[in-house]
């Protein structure tokens, strides 16, 4: 059975990234860069995760049909979250009876 | 090593590559469903922190950061061991990959020993909704919305951390009485699988809970 799995370095930089991007956004916490910090604790989070997915969940030597399992679910998290913010952002915008 | 990986071949399965491709695509299914629950709770906390951001920032900064940093590494050092785990699994070094198994149970027991601990100062602050919450401060009731996300979010993932525990407890006998071996090592894989995306849910509850508004203090 063919299996192409990574080599332990891999895993080793990549635990080593990991740690690096956690201190990176525990340092970056306490700048004052108002609405931006959200925005960057968000896209080191989306960093780290894409570390974990990629090299210790092997997704980039996985079958096919495993990448697209993993791509589909990211895409209903986007639908869940993209409809539920068009909710809120749209509220007021037309006029109830009676309100 | 033959036999033993003929003898997991199942019989609906044409080839063990496409008996360990479904299983993958399966465990990813679920993953799936996991991340639709998450996101459920991530997105209210999202429109909640939107609408009070300074109630958020001041809830934050009554949370453990030392603890939930060293918590952070913690269970990132278990997913690389996991890892290293399921490297070890391909190879005849069952004790290695039983060795590797346990160390991530202990990391993992760390943590939730640690996230018990928070919880029982945030008790004795009187900072847990539903109980003791006394903060009179401004926003009360803001900051207790702050906790009560605070609590069930962290809580939810806790209780998949014990199921994890448990699934490399059950992982660990199986290795060591050979069902799963270098012939059929999938079992290692999708539990890891399972393990990496609990410490992913981590790594997106720890700057939304620790890390907001910190430069205020």
């Amino acid at each position: 059975m063919k299996t192409n799995f990574p080599s332990p370095r891999v895993f080793v930089l990549s635990y080593v990234v990991l740690l690096l991007l956690t201190a990176a956004t525990t340092a970056v916490a306490f700048l004052d860069l108002g609405p931006f910090s959200t925005v960057l604790a968000i896209a080191i989070a989306g960093a780290k995760a894409l570390v974990i997915a990629l090299f210790f969940m092997e997704l980039l030597v996985s079958p096919n049909l495993v990448k697209v399992v993993a791509i589909a679910a990211l895409i209903w998290l986007g639908i869940l979250i993209t409809l539920t913010a068009g909710d809120y952002v749209t509220r007021g915008w037309i006029p109830v009876p009676g309100k | 090593m033959t036999t033993s990986s003929t003898l997991a071949l199942r019989f609906q399965f044409a080839t063990e590559e496409q008996q360990r491709r479904v299983a993958l695509a399966g465990m990813w299914v679920f993953l799936a469903t996991e991340i639709m629950m998450f996101g459920g709770l991530f997105t209210g906390y999202a429109i909640c922190r939107m609408w009070y951001g300074h109630a958020f920032a001041i809830g934050s900064n009554l949370a453990d950061l030392p603890l939930g940093a060293a918590n952070t590494a913690i269970l990132l050092t278990s997913s690389f061991t996991m890892a290293m785990a399921v490297l070890s699994s391909h190879t005849a070094r069952s004790r290695v990959t039983i060795l590797l198994l346990g160390a991530t149970m202990v990391l993992g027991a760390i943590f939730l020993g640690l996230k018990f601990l928070e919880y029982f100062h945030h008790w004795e602050a009187g900072e847990v909704p539903g109980f003791n919450f006394r903060y009179r401060g401004a926003e009360a009731n803001h900051v207790e919305l702050f906790f009560m996300f605070y609590f069930i979010m962290t809580g939810l993932h806790a209780v998949h951390m014990v199921i994890g525990l448990g699934l490399l407890a059950v992982l660990a006998v199986r290795v060591k009485l050979g069902t799963v071996n270098a012939g059929y090592h999938t079992p290692v894989e999708i539990v890891g699988l399972y393990w990496h995306f609990v410490d992913i849910v981590w790594v997106f509850l720890f700057p939304l809970f620790y890390l907001v508004g910190r430069h205020l203090r």
